[in-house]
């Protein structure tokens, strides 16, 4: 059997406390924690698309604007500056521009029809309907225009639903110098899953074919939405299937508005219920169950901040790998904080940290672990020509430390293990088409430890696919 | 902002099939709008500074104020609007409206100024703040009270401010009404039909097809 190793390097894990620095910093969290194992899996859903200011799509849509105001009546510049105004998201733009074609014309062909598009975009679906009814009230409508009519109705029947549904799955391949269980691309939160399973190393390089998704689930219940997620994630190594994982999370819980709504709340909160299953090995490994409360508030139209608070009990399962894994069994409370800045018009400052406080049954398995986390987003629209877009790109910095409660006696007795980790990558998204994108993600870790054996590296490289619906 | 230049065109449309070509008058200063037949359209364009600009459609046909932050005021016939103040400011995409719509129908579909802060819309008796989107504004007098009724399409918030209280919404396709000065109602639900007659409203006569 291939010797496994924690984050400390130490051989074989299979004999000794597996999380030390490396598990205990990792652990738990999985309601926040596989939400965050998954969080570069589903960016290309969660994170809205900035308005590309500055682009050439933008100023060739101010430039039509311009022209509009010298003549606002030509009708050939109102539906070029709407298509402009459409590939920027600016979707009211477009609104105002073909509804002035209606203040002087209100048969002009197919505007009505757009017009009740363009609200389907902007999830005002009443309005929608208001003008498909215009459009299948009128005596010349074809057959071609009662089949779009039809079509939109259907997706807009869907999009009203008070239930919808999301999918996001990312799946490809990742090179690792010191393979570990990490998930491939997963982000890190103090006492997370990611962390948890990055602590599981080989000390020797190697491939892995991943598969990730999450399914979103919410539920319009009129003053809050109950959301539910279930997150999946699986890795088979290409040599050395000790360190196959996999996992699966459901989140539940109702999100709702404090001090007013929309705009005017004084934050919105979501309680919820967690449980989480992982395997390493292809053995069980990890169970656990919790609750937590997350909060989140805009501070300004720039400036957004989340927190959460989290508890979680976590069962482990010795198994061929970690044949003492039960004394891993633990109570952890985490507890974690978010800024987000746009700085640029399409330009994201992401700054996070999280504390995990982590009471295992043994006392050298108990640690404090503190991660903070530093991103910068930008999303570079291509030149139209190149038919593929926006490009994404995410460098991002770590620093993570963790604290162990007691030395490890069968390490060594006189240190109590103290680990600094130092992350640095970049992540690339290349939008291929409205739901599918090529990614790819680079990162060098480097741990430092009071141990000798608790010192390594790593770099994974990452390249996959992600589709989303 | 103190040095925009005040620069208002007025386009006046004659009645027809399609627009752009007929009769197209346009000044550089601020017009009143002359009596017209009841199927005039007019349009006209605030690039960065307005105020005290009276609309009044009274017995006429449509009219749209396009302002230079891309926003949009659509007028129903029968209607009177005075644009209070309006001012943007190109190079910090900035800017302010404020307009009292003494009566009728109308449509705003917001642009720069209002993704940054509220638009005012002073009514007989209420204001409807408006931040973002497209809402429609109808105000009316029925025995001697005025009610207004303000019905948010989309965006990021609507609220309608009357008696010293205000009632919000962020729910597309929800009216909030007050009558006689009285405080606001709750946000209701509106129906297609309804949005459909108001729109129909802002459109040229005849319409129906498309």
């Amino acid at each position: 059997m291939l010797a496994l190793t924690t984050q400390s390097g130490r051989h074989p894990i299979a004999s000794d406390r597996c999380a030390h620095a490396g598990f205990s910093a990792g652990r738990g969290l999985f309601g926040v924690g596989l939400a965050a194992v998954l969080l570069w899996l589903s960016s290309g859903v969660a994170v809205a698309q900035p308005t590309p200011v500055g682009t050439p799509e933008d100023e060739q849509a101010n430039a039509l604007f311009k022209e509009l105001l010298k003549d606002p009546t030509n009708v050939d510049l109102n539906f070029r500056y709407a298509e402009a105004a459409v590939k920027l998201g600016n979707y009211e733009g477009a609104i105002s521009a073909l509804e002035r074609l209606l203040l002087y014309n209100p048969n002009f062909p197919g505007v009505k029809l757009q017009l009740a598009e363009l609200y389907a975009k902007l999830g005002s679906y009443a309005a929608a309907r208001a003008y498909l009814e215009q459009v299948e009230s009128a005596p010349d409508v074809t057959e071609e225009t009662r089949a779009r009519v039809q079509a939109l109705r259907s997706q807009i029947a869907r999009a009203a639903s008070p239930s919808q549904f999301s999918v996001n799955m990312v799946s490809g391949l990742r090179h690792q110098t010191n393979v570990s269980a990490e998930p491939a691309g997963s982000d890190i939160v103090a006492g997370g899953i990611p962390l948890t399973l990055s602590s599981v190393m080989l000390h020797q390089p190697g491939w892995d074919a991943f598969l990730g998704g999450n399914v979103a689930h919410t539920y319009d219940l009129g003053g809050a939405t109950l959301q539910s997620n279930a997150l999946v994630y699986y890795s088979k190594q290409f040599h050395f299937a000790s360190v196959d994982s996999a996992a699966v999370e459901v989140n539940s819980g109702p999100r709702f508005d404090i001090g007013g709504s929309g705009a005017d709340k004084i934050v919105a909160l979501r309680p919820y219920a967690v449980a989480s299953e992982v395997l390493l090995g292809n053995s069980q490994f990890l169970s656990s169950a919790g609750a937590g409360l997350s909060a989140d508030r805009a501070i300004t139209a720039r400036i957004g901040a989340a927190g959460f608070y989290e508890f979680r009990s976590e069962h482990f399962a010795d198994n061929a790998a970690v044949p003492t894994a039960t004394d891993m069994d633990a109570s952890v409370h985490s507890i974690g904080a978010n800024l987000s800045y746009q700085v640029l018009e399409n330009g994201n400052l992401g700054l996070q940290a999280s504390y995990a406080i982590t009471h295992a049954r043994r006392s050298f398995n108990s640690n404090d672990a503190f991660v903070m986390r530093a991103s910068y987003t930008h999303s570079f629209q291509l030149p139209a020509e190149f038919g593929v877009g926006p490009l994404i790109v995410t460098p991002v910095l770590y620093r993570i430390y963790s604290w162990s409660a007691a030395a490890d006696p069968a390490v060594d007795p006189s240190v109590i293990p103290v680990t600094m980790e130092w992350r640095v990558g970049v992540t690339g998204e290349l939008g291929l088409t409205d739901n599918l994108a090529a990614t790819a993600h680079v990162i060098r870790e480097v741990i430092g430890s009071n141990l000798a054996v608790d010192r390594s590296t790593d770099t994974q490289v990452i390249i996959g696919l992600r589709l989303t619906y | 902002m103190a040095g925009f230049s005040c620069r208002v065109l007025l386009v006046v449309l004659s009645a027809g099939p399609g627009m752009g070509a007929a009769n197209v008058a346009a000044t550089a200063e601020p017009q009143g709008v002359g009596p017209t037949d009841r199927t005039s359209r007019e349009l006209l364009i605030a690039h960065d500074s307005m105020r005290d600009e009276p609309i009044d459609t009274s017995g006429r046909g449509q009219v749209q104020l396009l302002f230079g932050d891309q926003s949009a005021l659509s007028i129903a016939p029968g209607s009177g609007v005075v644009i209070n103040d309006y001012l943007f400011d190109p190079q910090t995409q900035t800017g302010n409206l404020i307009a009292t719509v003494t009566s009728g129908l109308l449509r705003y579909v917001g642009g720069e100024i209002s993704r940054q802060q509220d638009v005012l819309f002073y009514t007989p008796g209420a204001v409807v703040s408006v931040r973002g989107g497209i809402v429609l504004i109808k105000t009316e007098r029925t025995a001697g009270a005025a009610r207004t009724e303000g019905l948010f399409l989309s965006g990021d918030r609507m609220c309608v401010t009357a008696n010293g209280q205000s009632q919000c919404t962020t729910k597309f396709a929800t009216a909030i009404t007050s009558e006689g000065g009285a405080p606001p109602s709750a946000p209701v639900a509106v129906t297609t039909e309804a949005i459909q007659a108001l729109f129909s409203n802002l459109q040229a006569a005849g319409g129906g097809a498309n």
